[in-house]
């Protein structure tokens, strides 16, 4: 053999407009689009929304549980997912409402050592090779208790320059606005942009390839664990400058809500895919979702339900997306 | 060339390497002097992978020294990071991170591309070697890796162990490196390796298209059961001349007369104790494109061989989905190279039994009676008098010792095979489907699996049996092997030795069908 059989590849080379469209609108744009039309239907039913105060209405008490979608995609990115992330931004709360107020050195050194928790977690996952959900399930046990031993019932009263920093606003964009757009380029320029950022997403991908192109899959794993951590924290502290005061408990719904807000942002538990865009548009479709319901007058028993059906849809309809370019591929 | 080109990139002295029971790594040396491609041919389990994965430093051997570019370690030692000494490695099961765009993979491996510029800086360095070796790959710096074909991918992951990044390449290993590529890929590779050959890079390539080996390297070794056998020059190898090494007949041991005493006969007759009635049917298309059909009957034992990957496991898994659950009939299944139409019900053991087969947290008779608990049920409840007979049935027929009251984890790995194919052969199913039964499983073991096996077969089931260990073949009534998802070939269980088997599974590898559908 061999050169009698070498043929040329009729193969097209792939660039063709449809590819390009494709790459264009990633997994974050369906998400985006869904946030906006929710926004719409918002604004058409109560023109007020669109004002400043109506904007800081409506999206600040967002912003907590955006944090915490954001906290839930790194760890998504590990390829994990993090059942503890409500008892820990619980624990943040109850912290900066009793502890920081009293003993602000305290205060800090105990904000480290739950970050230093989320290290520890990864570490276990990694080496040990520990199922992320029975670990998490079992830290959030652990963070509720602290939580509960510092604070039995709600109460306490957060610092009020905490309260101001949380509630800072222009008179012509809204603060929330800012916050929102600031962390979102950030997040996206660092996973999207930066080098290390892409490593994390590829050792959620495929651990033992970035492993064999000489990273460390146990640094990433810490890394991402880490940035949950924090993000979990800035969750605590938006929490409690809204509220003012501690609730152990307060946070306990953000578990299944920030896991369905990094999916419905375009997420996979695979691991590696996700989008910092399509988590906080992901984060806004389920807070306005609930927020819309109530404006139609949807009875509050039934919002849950309609929550989740509508949720349900939306994974239909992203499922159907996936499945129709599948098959477009392949064909 | 320069004047450092003469000398040895790599030096593997005495290495061995031992996986429990078996030897994988015996006692093997390997030169390699700088510039130079050499190939390392063998079948199924001789050694290759193990030997790549010591020399990168993966792996820990167990004697031996490994020294690369003048720097001699001892075998048992790990390197966490190969290519900081310029070793770099493509595995034969792709290393990419599907969720990653090509210039951030690119990125990935090119340690060099860092600052601002670092997306555009990899995609260069990869862009380079890429349009230098496959100059028609057609592959954009944006596309997503999980969008691109398995050939792409390939030619994506062998470009980058070839570009400079902070420590250029000294020795690249390439494990099958060609699996998927096709024949204009697979000789623009070629050209592109023996390019970097003149500038001093070594390579050491293993793959099973020896012709390939001889076209385009120097020296070949040829291993066998963890030994390298010799090693021989390209320039005056053929291909029969490596099978016939590889396939050397020495250690065949002699057939154990009770197996083969009666009713075998020759060319594919199903034995004289078996009925007509076909159990599985397997249709393909003939090298001339006509259908041609290959009948299982009832009683029989057929083995699928051929090397890794080239179509036995999807077609045992292909007639256990063809085949009937709980009464109800099967439906016809296609593969990419065949139709299935099974008879009657299946039942498969998984010779990956820790993942695919035991419950790890209960008792052995819990594991046997699994799959039976229908038959040993009244009224919806097990029966433990019922359940208790079937598996002291059993305990008496595997020979298992102890009780069956404990916990599986406790038996050796061979019992829990035994125990595994008990639970199957237990449904009484019509079909009981193996897939490498006897992995990891030591030759007393195995040899009561062949009887057990021989009985099952003599009360009427039928049995299909896939095997990466050619010597056991010898125990089926035929074989089939297979050579790029095809059945090639038929032959009778007593024809089929180890070398018939290499033989036919290399057989004439040019017809690149298989690759094309690949590269698709």
């Amino acid at each position: 053999m061999t050169t009698s059989t070498v043929t040329r590849s009729p193969r097209p080379l792939g660039s063709s407009m449809r590819d390009r469209l494709g790459s264009a609108f990633g997994s974050w744009f369906l998400p985006s689009v869904a946030a906006v039309a929710i926004f719409a239907i918002m604004v058409a039913l109560r023109p007020l929304v669109a004002s400043t105060t109506g904007l800081n209405l409506v999206l600040a008490p967002l912003i907590p549980l955006v944090f915490a979608v954001l906290a839930q995609m790194f760890v998504v990115a590990a390829g994990d997912i993090d059942l503890g992330i409500g008892s820990f931004i619980g624990l943040a709360n109850v912290v900066m409402a009793v502890v920081l107020p009293t003993d602000l050195v305290g205060g800090l050194l105990l904000l480290l050592v739950m970050l230093a928790g989320y290290a520890g977690m990864a570490v276990l996952i990694s080496v040990r090779g520990l199922p992320s959900i029975v670990v998490t399930l079992g830290m959030s046990f652990v963070w509720l208790g602290i939580a509960i031993l510092i604070l039995p019932t709600p109460g306490g009263a957060v610092a009020p320059e905490l309260v101001s920093f949380v509630r800072f606003t222009t008179p012509v964009v809204p603060g929330v606005v800012i916050v929102l757009t600031i962390t979102t380029v950030l997040v996206a320029l660092f996973l999207n942009r930066t080098k290390y950022g892409t490593v994390l997403r590829g050792s959620g991908s495929n651990a033992e390839g970035v492993r064999r192109a000489g990273w460390s899959v146990l640094r990433a794993k810490v890394s991402l664990y880490v940035l949950a951590g924090f993000f979990g924290l800035l969750s605590g502290l938006y929490l409690s400058g809204q509220t003012g005061g501690g609730d152990p408990y307060i946070a306990s719904s953000y578990v299944l809500l920030s896991i369905a807000g990094v999916i419905v942002g375009g997420g996979s538990f695979r691991g590696g895919e996700v989008s910092a865009v399509g988590a906080v548009a992901g984060g806004l479709v389920v807070g306005l979702l609930g927020a819309l319901l109530q404006f139609i007058g949807v009875q509050s028993s039934f919002q849950a339900a309609a929550q989740g059906l509508v949720l349900v849809l939306v994974l239909v309809l992203r499922a159907s997306v996936a499945w129709i370019q599948k098959v477009r591929r392949t064909r | 060339m320069s004047d450092r080109s003469r000398g040895d990139t790599l030096v593997v002295e005495g290495v061995s390497k031992r996986f429990g029971s078996t030897l994988a790594v015996d006692d093997a040396s390997i030169r390699v002097t700088r510039g130079e491609l050499i190939g390392i041919a063998g079948h199924n389990g001789a050694g290759k992978s193990t030997i790549l994965k010591i020399i990168n430093g993966q792996l820990a051997g167990d004697a031996g020294s490994v020294t690369v570019n003048d720097v001699k370690r001892a075998a048992d030692q790990t390197v966490a990071h190969p290519e900081k000494i310029g070793v770099r490695t493509v595995y034969q099961e792709l290393s990419l991170c599907a969720s990653l765009r090509v210039d951030e993979t690119a990125a990935i491996f090119d340690h060099s591309a860092r600052g601002l510029g670092w997306r555009r800086t990899a995609w260069k360095n990869l862009a380079a070697v890429l349009d230098d070796m496959f100059p028609e790959h057609g592959i954009r710096r944006e596309a997503k890796i999980n969008d691109l074909s398995i050939a792409r991918r390939q030619m994506i992951e062998c470009a980058s162990a070839f570009i400079d990044s902070t420590v250029p390449p000294v020795l690249v290993i390439l494990d099958e490196p060609t699996s998927s590529l096709d024949a204009a890929a697979t000789v623009g590779f070629y050209a592109y390796l023996q390019r970097r050959a003149a500038e001093g890079v070594s390579v050491i390539i293993t793959t099973h298209r020896l012709h390939e080996m001889i076209d385009n390297l120097s020296r070949i070794y040829v291993m066998r059961d963890g030994r390298v056998l010799g090693e021989h020059a390209a320039a005056t190898a053929t291909k029969d001349s490596l099978v016939d090494a590889m396939g050397l007949a020495s250690h065949e041991e002699a057939r154990t007369p009770t197996a083969s005493a009666l009713g075998r006969e020759t060319g594919g007759v199903a034995r004289s104790t078996s009925s007509n009635e076909v159990i599985v049917r397997l249709e393909q298309s003939g090298e001339d494109g006509s259908p041609e059909a290959l009948e299982v009957r009832r009683g029989e034992i057929v083995g699928f061989a051929g090397l890794e990957g080239h179509g036995q496991l999807t077609a045992l898994e292909a007639v256990y989905r063809a085949a009937g659950r709980r009464g109800r009939a099967g439906r016809n299944r296609r593969t990419p190279h065949h139709s299935v139409a099974v008879t009657g019900d299946a039942a498969y053991v998984s010779g990956d039994r820790g993942v695919r087969g035991i419950f790890p947290l209960w008792d052995v008779a819990k594991n046997i009676s699994f799959s039976s608990l229908a038959s040993v049920s009244s009224a919806g409840l097990i029966r433990s008098d019922s359940e208790s007979a079937l598996v002291g049935d059993w305990y008496r027929r595997l020979g298992i010792k102890g009780t069956s009251a404990d916990p599986i984890t406790s038996l050796s790995g061979g019992t829990q095979q035994k125990a595994l194919m008990a639970r199957a052969m237990a449904v009484g199913s019509d079909l009981l489907l193996l897939e490498d039964p006897t992995r990891g499983v030591d030759q007393a073991t195995k040899s009561d699996v062949y009887e057990l096996l021989r009985s099952q077969a003599d009360t009427g089931q039928t049995i299909v049996w896939y095997s990466t260990e050619n010597e056991e073949l010898r125990n089926c009534d035929r074989v089939f092997v297979f050579r790029s998802g095809r059945v090639v070939a038929t032959i009778s269980g007593s024809d089929a030795t180890e070398d018939v088997i290499i033989a036919l599974s290399f057989g004439d590898s040019t017809d690149s069908t298989h690759e094309e559908e690949l590269a698709r």
